[in-house]
C-alpha cells in the first residue's frame, strides 16, 4: 500500500517494474503455447470428427484409439503433466526451468483440449453442406479444407480464444518451474510474502488481460459472422 | 439414361430393421423429367440418394449413363458424380462462400483454374437470372433465390443428370412454379435428365412428364403422366387428377333423367392435345344422333400439354351410344365408361 514515506508515484513504479516483465513473461509463455496447441490439436480434432462412424473417411477403430488418447491428455492434472513431461522438455529446448521451458508443458497440455473444442465446432456443420460438398465430386480432403473448415471458421476462432485464457490460467502454475509470469508474481509476493497489494494489482491485471482477449476473439468471430449474413 | 434394378436398402434402428427400399426397380430415359412421390417414410430420399451412391444400396443395380455406379473406384465415382448435379430440400449452400464461390465449388474440386471457373459460374447465375448477385453471402438471399444459386451450383458441371431432393418443398406456391419452369426449360435446353422426388402432387403436374409412386419402399405404379390419366383405376391419376365419379357425379345429378328415354352411358373422357381444340363432342352428338349431358369438367395443365377432362353422360339407342363412345376413342380421346344404364 502506498504510504506517506513512499507516496504514490514511487509505489506506481515499483508495481509497473514488477507487473511489465510478468505480462510479457505470461504472454510469451501462453501465446506461442497457444499456437503449437493449435498447429497440432486441430488437426486432431478433423481426424475426431472425419474418423467418427457415418462421416468422410470412417474408421472406428483409429477414432477409438484417438478419442481415448485425447481423454487420457484431457484427464492429466497440469501440475503433474509438467514433471512429467520433464525429460522430453530437456530434450527440446535444451532446459527445465524458465519461461522457453514451461511453452512444452502448456503446448502439449493444451493439444487434446483444442482438440475436443475443434471437434465440437467441425460437428455444429451442417451434415447437408457435407452431403452437398461428396455429391459435387468433392474428396474427403477437400471436403474438409474447402466445407468444414471455413464453415466452422468463426466457432474455431471462439474455440482459440478459449484456449489462449485457458492457458493464461494454466502459465500460472508454471511458476512451479520458473516460468515466471503474473500467476508466479502473485504467488510470490502476495502469497508468499504477504504483499496484498501487489497480489491485488496482479489479479486486477489478470482480468483485464482476459478482458481483452476474450474482447477480441469474439470481435474477430463476429465480424466473419457479418460478413456472411450481411 | 438411368437404370434401377432390384435395389435394397435396409437400415437399422436400434433391434428392428427398416426396410427404407424394398426391391426398386425403374427406368428413367434420357432427357425426361422424372418424378417419384410418396409419402414420408416411402423410401424416396434413400432411393434418390442412391442414384449418386450418397446411400449404398444393400443389393441391386443403379446405372447412370451405362455406368454401374457401385464398382466404381472412389475416384471413378468422384468422377461420376461430377455428371450429376444435385439440389436439396434446405438448399445446401456453403454460408462462408459467395453465390459465385458456391457455384465455382464443383469446379474447383474438379480442379478447373480459377478465372476459367469464375467465368463459367458467371455465365451460369446469368442462366438462373441471378448474375448481379454473385459477390453476396447466400444468407442475403431469399429461399427462391438460394434453390436458383443451388441449380446453377448443380449444373455448372454441365452434367446429364440433375437430382432434385424436395427441392421445392422449402418454398412459397410463387417459388415453387418458377423454380419447376426453370427446371423444365434448363432440362430441355441442356438435355438434361431430371429425377426429381416430392410429395406434393402440383410438383408432378407442373414439372413431370414420368412419374412413379414409391409405397413402404415399392414402386407400385409407373408410368408417362399423359397415359396414367386414362389408366383405369390408377391410383396415381386419382391423386393427380380432380377424380371423376366421386362426390359429384356418384350420385346421378339433379335432372339427369331429364334427357328422354334411351339407354345411358357415363363416361370419363379425356382429350389431349389437339382433341382438345376440336368440337368433337357437338360433332359426334350429331352423326350419331345421341345427346351428351355434361355432368363435370375441368382443363388440366400437365408440363407443356393441355389436358380436357369430362364427365358425360350419353344418352341415345344403345347400339349408337357403344358407336359414338368409340369414335370418340378412334378421334384420339381416352374414353372410360363408368357406368350403364
Amino acid at each position: 500500500m502506498p504510504d506517506a514515506t513512499t507516496g504514490l508515484w514511487p509505489w506506481a513504479q515499483q508495481m509497473l517494474q514488477l507487473l511489465w516483465p510478468a505480462t510479457v513473461e505470461t504472454l510469451w509463455m501462453v501465446l506461442p503455447s497457444a499456437l503449437g496447441a493449435t498447429l497440432l490439436g486441430l488437426p486432431l480434432g478433423v481426424l475426431l470428427v472425419i474418423l467418427a462412424p457415418g462421416q468422410v473417411a470412417e474408421n472406428r477403430p483409429l477414432h477409438q484409439v484417438l478419442s481415448w488418447g485425447v481423454n487420457a491428455g484431457r484427464s492429466f492434472p497440469f501440475i503433474i503433466l509438467m514433471v512429467a513431461v520433464i525429460p522430453f522438455t530437456r530434450a527440446v529446448v535444451g532446459t527445465t526451468i524458465g519461461t522457453a521451458a514451461a511453452i512444452v508443458p502448456l503446448t502439449i497440455a493444451a493439444i487434446p483440449f483444442v482438440a475436443r473444442l475443434a471437434e465440437s465446432s467441425l460437428l455444429e456443420v451442417d451434415s447437408g453442406l457435407v452431403e452437398a460438398a461428396l455429391a459435387m465430386g468433392a474428396t474427403p480432403l477437400q471436403v474438409v479444407r474447402k466445407v468444414l473448415l471455413p464453415e466452422a471458421l468463426p466457432s474455431l476462432i471462439l474455440g482459440s480464444t478459449l484456449t489462449v485464457i485457458t492457458l493464461v490460467g494454466y502459465s500460472a502454475m508454471a511458476g512451479a518451474i520458473g516460468g515466471g509470469g503474473l500467476g508466479d508474481l502473485a504467488i510470490r509476493y502476495g502469497y508468499m510474502r504477504f504483499q496484498t497489494d501487489v497480489m491485488v494489482v496482479t489479479v486486477v491485471v489478470l482480468i483485464a488481460l482476459v478482458q481483452v482477449l476474450q474482447v477480441m476473439g469474439d470481435g474477430l468471430s463476429r465480424a466473419l459472422y457479418r460478413r456472411r449474413s450481411g | 439414361m438411368i437404370d434401377v434394378v432390384d435395389v435394397k436398402k435396409t437400415y437399422r434402428d436400434g433391434q428392428r430393421e427398416v426396410m427404407a427400399l424394398d426391391g426398386v426397380t425403374l427406368h428413367v430415359p434420357r432427357g425426361s423429367v422424372y418424378g417419384i412421390v410418396g409419402e414420408s417414410g416411402a423410401g424416396k430420399s434413400t432411393l434418390i440418394r442412391c442414384l449418386n451412391l450418397l446411400e449404398r444400396p444393400d443389393a441391386g443395380s443403379i446405372r447412370v449413363d451405362g455406368v454401374e455406379l457401385q464398382t466404381l473406384s472412389p475416384a471413378g465415382l468422384r468422377q461420376a458424380r461430377r455428371k450429376i448435379g444435385m439440389i436439396f430440400q434446405h438448399f445446401n449452400l456453403f454460408s462462408s462462400r459467395t453465390v459465385l464461390g458456391n457455384v465455382t465449388f464443383p469446379l474447383e474440386c474438379a480442379g478447373v483454374p480459377g478465372q476459367e471457373a469464375r467465368r463459367r459460374a458467371r455465365e451460369m447465375l446469368g442462366v438462373v437470372g441471378l448474375g448481379e448477385k454473385a459477390e453476396v453471402y447466400p444468407a442475403q438471399l431469399s429461399g427462391g433465390q438460394k434453390q436458383r444459386v443451388g441449380i446453377a451450383r448443380a449444373l455448372v458441371g454441365e452434367p446429364s443428370v440433375l437430382l432434385s431432393d424436395e427441392a421445392t418443398s422449402a418454398l412459397d406456391p410463387v417459388n415453387t412454379v418458377a423454380i419447376l419452369d426453370l427446371l423444365r426449360s434448363l432440362s430441355r435446353q441442356m438435355g438434361l435428365t431430371v429425377v426429381l422426388i416430392t410429395h406434393e402432387m402440383a410438383v408432378v403436374k407442373a414439372a413431370c412428364d414420368h412419374v412413379a409412386l414409391l409405397e413402404q419402399g415399392r414402386v407400385v405404379e409407373e408410368g408417362p403422366v399423359l397415359d396414367l390419366a386414362s389408366r383405369p383405376g390408377s391410383r396415381l391419376a386419382a391423386q393427380l387428377f380432380h377424380r371423376y365419379g366421386g362426390t359429384g357425379a356418384g350420385a346421378a345429378p339433379a335432372g339427369a333423367g331429364t334427357l328422354g328415354l334411351g339407354a345411358r352411358r357415363r363416361a370419363a373422357v379425356v382429350f389431349v392435345g389437339a382433341a382438345a381444340g376440336e368440337p368433337l363432342l357437338t360433332r359426334i352428338a350429331r352423326r350419331y344422333d345421341v345427346d351428351f349431358n355434361i355432368l363435370e369438367g375441368g382443363m388440366e395443365r400437365l408440363g407443356d400439354t393441355v389436358l380436357g377432362r369430362l364427365v358425360v353422360e350419353a344418352v341415345g339407342e344403345a347400339p349408337r351410344l357403344d358407336q359414338a363412345l368409340t369414335a370418340l376413342q378412334e378421334a384420339g380421346c381416352r374414353v372410360e365408361v363408368l357406368d350403364v344404364a
